[in-house]
């Protein structure tokens, strides 16, 4: 069982970098087409990908660190929550895990004696997962991948940033558009490979989105530049 | 879209999986908040040409918005695609290994402090009802059939992202100039303090605490990229 978990959550960890990846690039992508459907001043182009790498790094990283907190915020609500209604409505309670149980398709009897057998072992531990849904002492701490994709963000962004800096002018739109969808048929297909999904299938999801994305900000970008 | 998306949620999503939503929507707008404040903020620094500030903060704002909802997209396609793997897997080992399926369904209520004898006597109970349903459930911890539909998911994440990022790309491109900076920070701080109110509330956390730590965490990205844009400006 142990041996399981660290190979999935390995997986976790691995499919966390691809998907950063595949942000970094569908995001910078779309955000320097934008600027440069608007403007063929270089330093703007540039300025605005460098930032929006930065930008979408910064807040991938903010954005984690504020949800593990909230989550062991809560957690820790839940269980004091549970410890005062333990001891001024114990019967409640024990109604409440014995419905859960019943809903969950045990008959009434069996419910009823499951709860007390588990009540008695520990109440607390028993109400939070039955009410809440989470072990009391087993915090998530999906730490390892949001360092992945804080990592694998900017590293994918590079790819777009370099193609519209250093292709010539004349082809740089169209090249970068190039390579973004051949670096997100990559991305789709080794994410779909590491969650068990459909390959062909992912790939051309991402790669759709991806396109969608750029023609957004480009159409965009035209129209107001223009 | 409305109406449409709560009469299919109304079979396949409970209260919870609806808080759940709403809450991720509330973290997507506070991602497009950040990101977008920070394009922003590098390149006002960067460069006092208004025009070039705008493009950059919306085709941010469009960017993220987008990568967004399409990764939101394939994650919930993602997970369809796990569930249907995971229920064919259990569907033959059920045929051919029943007894074992048997034990880990009893294992898991022992685990939650149920004593063997009647453990077993919720296997066999739960196992003669809705055997792939328990065994899914003991396993994988799926609900059959609970997941949104991926379009829903994805159009969620792009409404959410882009009201979050409308804030400060307003702030910053509507003001006078001379307030810009200011104004911009303002609409920040309020605007990621109403997110971490609203997560607070939707996820029974606590709300003074949430407030605060948005607001830190909106003004300290706000100093980085203004610390960036001061480098890229040299």
């Amino acid at each position: 069982m142990a041996k399981k978990r660290s190979l999935s959550q390995k997986i976790n960890v691995l499919r966390a970098s691809v998907m950063g990846a595949n942000d970094g690039i569908v995001s910078v992508a779309g955000i320097v087409i934008g600027v440069a459907g608007a403007t063929s001043n270089n330093f703007a182009i540039f300025i605005s990908g460098i930032s929006g790498m930065l930008a979408g790094t910064v807040s991938m990283a903010m954005g984690e660190w504020v949800s593990v907190n909230t989550q062991k915020d809560s957690q820790r609500h839940a269980i004091s929550l549970q410890k005062a209604a333990l001891s001024s409505a114990y019967d409640n309670e024990f109604n409440t895990v014995k419905h859960k149980l019943m809903g969950d398709g045990i008959s009434a009897n069996l419910a009823a004696q499951a709860t007390s057998e588990m009540m008695a072992k520990d109440p607390v531990k028993t109400t939070v997962r039955q009410k809440y849904g989470f072990n009391v002492g087993e915090y998530t701490n999906p730490l390892s991948a949001a360092i992945a994709s804080m990592i694998s963000f900017p590293t994918g962004s590079i790819l777009p940033l370099l193609a519209i800096t250093l292709f010539p002018k004349t082809i740089r739109i169209p090249a970068t558009f190039i390579a973004v969808v051949i670096a997100l048929a990559i991305t789709g297909y080794t994410a779909a490979q590491l969650g068990n999904a459909n390959k062909g299938r992912g790939m051309i999801r991402n790669i759709i989105s991806g396109i969608l994305t750029m023609l957004v900000t480009y159409t965009i970008g035209t129209l107001i530049g223009s | 879209m409305v109406s449409v998306r709560s009469k299919k949620k109304k079979d396949g999503q409970t209260m919870d999986e609806k808080l759940n939503t709403l809450r991720a929507g509330v973290l997507g707008s506070n991602d497009g908040i950040l990101t977008v404040v920070g394009v922003l903020f590098s390149v006002a620094v960067a460069t006092t040409n208004q025009f070039t500030i705008f493009i950059a903060g919306l085709s941010d704002l469009l960017a993220c918005a987008f990568s967004m909802a399409s990764g939101e997209y394939a994650s919930v396609s993602t997970q369809k695609d796990t569930e249907q793997s995971v229920v064919t897997k259990e569907k033959a080992l059920l045929k051919t290994n029943y007894q074992d399926q048997l034990n880990v369904v009893s294992d898991y209520y022992v685990d939650q402090g149920v004593t063997k004898e009647t453990a077993d006597k919720i296997a066999k109970d739960l196992m003669s009802k809705n055997p792939l349903e328990t065994i899914v459930n003991v396993k994988y911890g799926l609900k059959l059939g609970h997941y949104m539909n991926p379009w829903d998911a994805a159009f969620s994440s792009l409404f959410s992202a882009s009201a979050g990022g409308i804030f400060p790309l307003c702030a910053m491109t509507l003001t006078p100039v001379a307030f810009q900076w200011p104004a911009t920070i303002l609409a920040v701080c309020l605007s990621v303090g109403l997110t971490g109110y609203l997560s607070a509330r939707l996820g029974n956390g606590l709300v003074k605490t949430a407030i605060i730590r948005n607001i830190i965490v909106g003004i300290i990205t706000m100093i980085i990229h203004y610390s960036v844009g001061v480098l890229l400006a040299v």
